[in-house]
């Protein structure tokens, strides 16, 4: 079992970005002292974000349209298809590279509550749309300490009601981080199924593999999580699916979360009172 | 006169603690017929006829919605929404919402840059914190955009890029880029609606897409979102920082 | 009717734990579970076919009277438990399909008393559950009655010129039936507020349902449009020894929200 850390993707160019959204992000921008500002979060979210001390500079997104084809993989043994793994991974880095560009455009210190969504289009068989959203935010004042140690804008999926917390609690996001791996699920045969039909068993085999599976795609997040110069990970939480027409057998195991660091001089939180809501 | 409303009990509170007061559940309806538009299979390009159409029920039903919440009296409507609903070719759009009306008789400081009624999706516990934070409501905002999708087959797209193996776990540009452009457009129409009510922001800004049934490789664009301005008025209260509990059950 | 105590006195509650705790705070004791029901026909229901269009009024009033006699039968049936409210009140009906020409309406709902005070001569009814109860009466308020407004609008001749069109239209025609049933269920939805002296109507709820028919008459197609409007929500009036109603206070709980998820 290959317990490296897959290769990066080779450095890929300023991602560019189509003309459509370079004009939104200046429109946004504005003249001096006029910006303003989209945002997906909710009015609660809002509220905190601004108590936090930031101000919304914007909705930013960035997408990418992949073909992912197939991978053979021999039937008889749990394998990674690495292959896969590695598409899957470059297809998400690279939409969330094209949001962070639109969040550098808008001179952004952060990134809150993006979400990675995959779409399948009816159209397209074999495609899968991978999208990155978030809203950026500034710090109101002018402190840009909030950027990641690479001088990026920081990025995290935290809720407005998450970042609120953290920031309370004494840290600071750094950059959302992911593990993947696509995994293969060796078939028993007939005969090793038959056998145990009828009887309350654990599957050995199935079990092994979902273990190593699941270790390895946390491994890479962690790995992330320390390139990018974090002390720790918070909200970690692992995905699994099948996607579109592979085969039921291959899984993929796709882990995220975001990487802090402490902020130094927080006051603590004061102590949380008791309440029980009366809805029913 | 008595008043209506569809809002909970805790938002009625809510919404007469923000310094407002019910007045009637409103409504406005419209019913299209929705037009088909050819395009070339091989062009990414918006359908604009559809948009326009798609766009233009919206507004017809919130515009009847407004003059129904005028009538009245209104300085606003909260909790607004949209639904639509299809039968063949033939699409029904209705806005909902509750009219209310300002209790200091400052009302028109709250209204729109035309002077309209303000519109918001936004509950009625989120309208109260928006206000406490200093914030109004102007407009739920709208744009749209119908996108056709080129389809020249995907062996040729992938042809064109690396000799066609269809193997290859790669980027299709052509597609990314048609996507990019529909949402953007939806997203900058949205931003336009929300910049003529005099906003200066967004909040709850939602992209939705949705195929369009009776035609295969078109998908619309729907972004919706509440435009928002800070209160200049001096003498609003200031917001305490939020106090922190815990619920005792789930969810 | 189902009664909540058996005959030893040992207490059967169909409330959730939340609705408990409220009933104990605020004095109010569920009794029994409660219905009515009522049967109408419908005469000459398709009577409008064939002229102008407008309302079909027969079927208007048909669906008018089974509720209300569905909910008078409920009262009733809460009144002799000596209830002073009935929450809860939930619609369960079955109108005509096209060519039956009954239609059936049972009301069900929730008995509820107030602990130590004698009960009124006619119980209170409301679409609220227990606890949107207790903040109305927090509030200031206390239901009276369940207000409803409706309208059947059928209109014979609607979407003919766009049919097959390939142009996008507005439909002039459905929206003069839509607007014109809204505005019939308005009125009597007042009407019937006004009538209780209620001071506002709460949880209002709409329901609308529009169906396109086509038929032929003399080899040529024509759609019809029938539309039945509804409106429904409890009328209120305020208490007068109301006080003051409680203020919110803005606090933000630490159990995680539903996360945006990553797909």
């Amino acid at each position: 079992m290959a317990n490296q850390p897959p290769q990066q993707p080779p450095q890929q160019q300023r991602p560019q970005l189509p003309q459509h959204a370079i004009e939104r992000i200046q429109a946004m921008r504005g003249p001096q002292g006029q910006r303003f500002f989209t945002s997906d979060l909710s009015v609660k979210e809002f509220l905190l974000v601004r108590e936090s001390g930031f101000e919304c500079a914007g909705l930013v997104m960035g997408s990418s349209i992949y073909h992912v084809g197939y991978q053979r993989g021999a039937w008889t043994q749990n394998q990674e298809m690495q292959v896969l793994t590695q598409a899957l991974y470059a297809a998400r880095e690279l939409a969330m590279a094209r949001m962070e560009e639109e969040a550098q455009a808008l001179g952004a210190d952060g990134i809150i509550g993006v979400r990675l969504k995959v779409n399948r289009h009816a159209w397209g068989e074999n495609l899968l749309e991978f999208m990155a959203i978030g809203t950026a935010v500034y710090a109101r004042d002018g402190n840009h300490g909030w950027r990641a140690p690479s001088g990026k804008p920081f990025t995290s999926d935290l809720t407005g009601q998450d970042f609120w917390m953290l920031v309370k609690s004494g840290y600071r996001p750094v950059s959302m981080v992911m593990g993947n791996c696509v995994y293969h699920i060796a078939h028993q045969g007939l005969g090793g199924w038959l056998k145990s039909v009828g009887q309350n068993v654990e599957m050995p085999n199935f079990t092994q593999a979902l273990y190593d599976a699941r270790e390895l795609a946390m491994e890479r997040l962690q790995y992330e999580a320390q390139v990018d110069g974090a002390s720790g990970v918070v909200g970690a939480d692992i995905y699994e699916w099948t996607h579109g027409s592979w085969d039921a057998h291959v899984i993929e195991f796709f882990a995220v979360g975001t990487a802090v660091l402490p902020l130094p001089g927080q006051e603590p939180l004061p102590t949380p009172q008791l309440v029980m809501s009366v809805d029913s | 006169m008595a008043f209506t409303s569809d809002l909970t009990i805790d938002e009625l509170l809510l919404v007469e603690e923000a310094g407002f007061e019910p007045l009637e559940f409103v409504l406005g309806a419209s019913y299209f017929h929705i037009g088909w538009q050819g395009a070339g299979w091989t062009t990414n390009c918006e359908l604009t006829d559809v948009t326009s159409m798609m766009l233009g029920a919206r507004m017809t039903a919130m515009s009847r919605l407004l003059a129904h919440a005028e009538k009245v009296g209104a300085d606003g409507v909260v909790g607004m929404r949209i639904e639509m609903e299809r039968e063949g070719h033939n699409a029904e759009f209705t806005a909902y919402g509750t009219a209310v009306r300002r209790r200091d008789g400052q009302g028109a400081a709250w209204r729109d840059r035309h002077g309209r009624p303000f519109t918001c999706d936004l509950s009625g516990e989120d309208f109260w914190g928006l206000v406490r934070g200093g914030f109004r409501p102007l407009r739920l905002s709208h744009g749209v955009c119908v996108y056709h999708v080129a389809h020249p087959g995907l062996g040729k797209a992938l042809a064109s890029l690396f000799g066609g193996q269809a193997f290859q776990n790669v980027e299709i540009p052509q597609y990314t880029q048609a996507l990019y452009d529909a949402r953007e457009t939806a997203m900058e129409r949205m931003q336009r609606d929300a910049a003529d009510a005099g906003g200066h922001g967004l909040v709850g800004v939602d992209v939705r897409e949705g195929s369009h049934g009776w035609q295969s490789h078109v998908i619309e664009f729907v972004a919706v979102g509440t435009a928002i301005t800070a209160i200049t008025d001096a003498s609003h209260e200031v917001h305490e920082p939020p106090k922190v509990v815990v619920f005792a059950q789930d969810g | 009717m189902r009664r909540f105590e058996n005959a030893r006195g040992i207490f059967t509650s169909t409330l959730s734990p939340g609705e408990q705790v409220v009933a104990r705070m605020t004095d109010l004791d569920p009794v029994a579970q409660v219905m009515g029901s009522s049967v109408f026909h419908v005469g000459f229901a398709n009577a409008a076919r064939g002229w102008g269009g407008g309302e079909l009024v027969n079927l208007t009033h048909a669906y008018e009277h089974a509720r209300s006699n569905a909910l008078a039968r409920l009262q009733e049936e809460a009144r002799q438990v000596g209830a002073h409210v009935v929450v809860d009140v939930r619609f369960e009906g079955r109108g005509p399909r096209w060519g039956e020409d009954l239609v059936e309406f049972t009301a069900v709902g929730t008995a509820v008393r107030l602990r130590g005070q004698a009960p009124p001569p006619q119980p209170a009814l409301t679409l609220l559950e227990t606890d949107a109860l207790w903040k109305l009466h927090h509030a200031g308020y206390w239901p009276v009655a369940v207000a409803m407004g409706n309208c059947f609008w059928y209109e014979p001749h609607a979407d003919c010129t766009s049919e097959g069109s390939w142009f996008s239209q507005e439909l002039p025609t459905h929206t003069r039936a839509a607007t014109a049933a809204r505005d019939l269920a308005v009125e009597r939805f007042r009407a019937f507020a006004h009538h209780f002296g209620a001071h506002g109507v709460v949880g209002v709820r709409v329901v609308r349902q529009g169906r396109d028919h086509e038929y032929e008459i003399n080899d040529n197609k024509h759609t019809s449009f029938h539309l039945e409007m509804l409106l429904m929500g409890t009328a209120v009036v305020r208490r007068s020894n109301a006080g003051e109603p409680p203020r919110p206070q803005l606090v933000v709980d630490l159990l995680d929200r539903p996360r945006r998820s990553s797909e």
